[in-house]
């Protein structure tokens, strides 16, 4: 359990491989939850201002154009949390750790 | 004792089957015993679940955390199931019956916003937090405003939410044994209680593990069985489709639902964000040891959840050219003429449950009726849970008794607050028997999305946080989107019966949500009291806590200075 004491927290953020640590995982986390932003309001956005373009059938599916985008859609947020877990998985957790081993004597 | 409630469930469950079976006799479906094996099977199954797990729900991590011993894989099923409430089922098939393409926006909304939840909250809550979200919220501020606050909004999301649920599983009932629609609702009310009160967390897990497997099983089913009624085609589904709807081809293209783009945009809002404020799927991060247990669990949770949103669409499309087609799914007027969407038997929330009889008889209706009635007790158990959680250990536990609260009278207090809740649910599902409940779910979830989720995420990444502020913002997200759902055409027009809604849009999210976002910032900044100073301090440790802390196994605080 750390024990988080003022001196101690400080010690920690001065920490390199904190620093380094907590800003790559920052830089992950806010990449991948911007692209879903972007993403799913991009779709609201197409909604309410292109609705015969997506009510249109694409040529050579029975599909409207619409659904295979909300189709797409579903597929990639789970390819994107899929990616995150495995990112974490590799490069992250043993890193955080390593510190909570060393800051939590 | 606890026999005698589970028989008491049992007997409320099943109001009068044999008299039912006569009232219902001239409704088409009506009951049958293939149906009804069913829904006891299923019913029993839970409720020897519930029992068993009594005997090992004994502390009071066990009775709100299971112990935080459960594998990311059963959380991450628990947490589909909590989230593939009634109002996925049901009610998105519903509304892609009723709209076509809109409903499309419902689903994905439902889904944006687990990646949300897992890249910016899910790891650091769990490493906050011990119980409720508002643990984790409460980790550097006065704990007593914080946890008020969190559990006020709490209440307010999961009553919305229980309204959803219970609409769902009334119906289902009322439809499948022909009971009145008040007897349905408290006969779940009854089941409901009985499930959190005797079982805790470990029961509504293992209720939850089991529906989520028999919903994604059951609407595999449904969708390849209306696959196969169009040959695999989907061309000629969605030919079949607007061929025969009263909306025509327009069902392909967006339009109606969302055609005004500030309607669209709030309730988007309101999917992604509210998921991230939901305090029962909040409750699920603690479920598990640790962060990276958490992140996996919601990994499990969003595949669960994307298949789901993959199949659901089949449903409502496929409902539309088989259910329109054949009027003894209608009611049916004096002229032989009927309303295609809103003269359906039960409602058009009932649309999966209609199409499993049209293409699979009884046997198939039985089955989902059951999987759907499964699926609300499940959500309506978690809700209960979550609810009843934040009265007893954040509002009794923690603000009242300052965390030196009895373990055992915490437990007591909870399941008092399990029976109120689940009293109130029934009085406010018959009020709205006939919303869609995949737009009541919408609701809660822009209530969630405008106090708790600002509240939760203010105080985790924004150094300059206060109490004062956070509870400025909470409440007013709170009132706000309250007053707004109230103003709105849902109950202005639809329940108090005035003439015109004052609030032109259907959902307050988006301005509810900036507007807790802006008083959170305003009375921070402007509040220079000590207790600002030092809680501003102390971010610092909550931000190595939040990495790289990893969870606290009890209530004790590494914080002590700052938290008094």
């Amino acid at each position: 359990m750390l024990q988080l004491t003022p001196d101690r927290t400080c010690e920690i953020l001065a920490d390199p491989a904190f620093k380094e640590l907590v800003s790559a995982r920052a830089r992950l986390r806010w990449t991948l939850s911007i692209v879903t932003l972007i993403m799913f309001f991009g779709f609201i956005a197409l909604i309410s201002t292109a609705q015969g373009a997506l009510g249109a059938t694409v040529a050579g599916s029975p599909m409207p154009l619409g659904l295979l985008l909300a189709l797409f859609m579903i597929v990639l947020v789970v390819f994107l949390t899929g990616l995150y877990v495995r990112l974490c998985n590799s490069r992250f957790d043993e890193r955080a750790r390593a510190l909570n081993r060393e800051f939590g004597q | 004792m606890r026999l005698w409630y589970l028989l008491a469930a049992a007997l409320a469950a099943f109001p009068r089957t044999a008299s039912a079976q006569m009232v219902a006799a001239t409704a088409a479906p009506g009951p049958d015993w293939m149906a009804i094996g069913m829904f006891v099977a299923i019913i029993v199954a839970t409720l020897v679940i519930t029992y068993r797990s009594a005997g090992s729900t004994k502390s009071k991590a066990d009775f709100y955390t299971a112990g935080h011993a459960i594998t990311p894989l059963q959380n991450g099923l628990a947490i589909a199931g909590d989230f593939l409430s009634a109002g996925a089922f049901l009610g998105i098939s519903a509304l892609i019956y009723a709209n076509g393409l809109d409903g499309l926006l419902y689903v994905l909304g439902f889904l944006t916003g687990w990646p949300i939840v897992l890249f910016l909250m899910s790891e650091r809550m769990r490493n906050l937090g011990s119980y409720t979200f508002a643990d984790a919220a409460a980790f550097r501020l006065d704990r007593t405003p914080i946890r008020l606050v969190a559990a006020t909004g709490s209440l307010v999301v999961v009553l919305f939410y229980l309204i959803a649920q219970m609409i769902g599983a009334g119906k289902v009932i009322e439809l499948l044994f022909g009971v009145n629609y008040l007897f349905a609702v408290i006969g779940v009310g009854v089941l409901m209680i009985l499930y959190v009160t005797v079982g805790g967390m470990q029961a509504t897990t293992w209720v939850q593990i089991i529906k989520a497997a028999l919903l994604l099983c059951g609407g595999t089913l449904l969708a390849l069985a209306v696959l196969w009624h169009f040959d695999f085609s989907f061309g000629e589904l969605f030919a079949a489709a607007s061929k025969i709807h009263p909306k025509g081809s327009a069902i392909l293209a967006p339009g109606g639902l969302f055609a005004e783009p500030v309607s669209a945009i709030s309730l988007g809002l309101a999917l992604v964000f509210g998921t991230a404020g939901l305090p029962h799927i909040l409750m699920r991060f603690f479920t598990v040891k640790d962060a990276a247990g958490a992140r996996k669990s919601v990994f499990y949770a969003t595949s669960c959840v994307a298949y789901f949103c993959l199949v659901t669409p089949l449903l409502g499309f496929g409902a539309v050219p088989i259910l329109m087609s054949d009027s003894s799914y209608f009611h049916v007027g004096a002229s032989g003429q009927f309303n295609k969407i809103t003269d359906l038997i039960g409602g058009p929330n009932m649309a999966s449950i209609h199409l499993a009889h049209a293409i699979g008889g009884p046997i198939l209706l039985g089955f989902i009726s059951a999987v759907a009635f499964a699926t609300s007790l499940a959500v309506i158990a978690g809700l209960t849970l979550a609810g009843a959680s934040a009265v007893s250990h954040d509002i009794y536990g923690q603000a009242i008794a300052s965390g030196r609260a009895l373990e055992a009278r915490e437990v007591w207090i909870s399941k008092i607050a399990a029976v109120v809740i689940g009293i109130v649910a029934v009085l406010l599902a018959y009020a709205f028997e006939n919303q869609n409940v995949a737009f009541m779910a919408g609701l809660a979830l822009s209530v969630a999305a405008s106090c708790n989720f600002p509240v939760l995420a203010m105080a985790i990444f924004w150094r300059g946080t206060t109490t004062r502020g956070a509870v400025a913002g909470g409440l007013a997200g709170l009132v706000a989107s309250v007053v707004l759902v109230v103003l709105s055409k849902t109950v202005w027009v639809a329940v108090f019966n005035f003439k015109a809604a004052p609030f032109p849009y259907e959902n307050p999210a988006l301005f509810s949500m900036p507007l807790a976002f802006l008083f959170t910032w305003l009375f921070s900044v402007t509040d220079q009291s000590a207790r600002a100073i030092r809680e501003r301090k102390a971010f610092d440790a909550q931000f190595v806590q939040s990495e790289i802390g990893m969870a606290p196994a009890t209530e004790s605080r590494t914080l002590a200075p700052a938290a008094s």
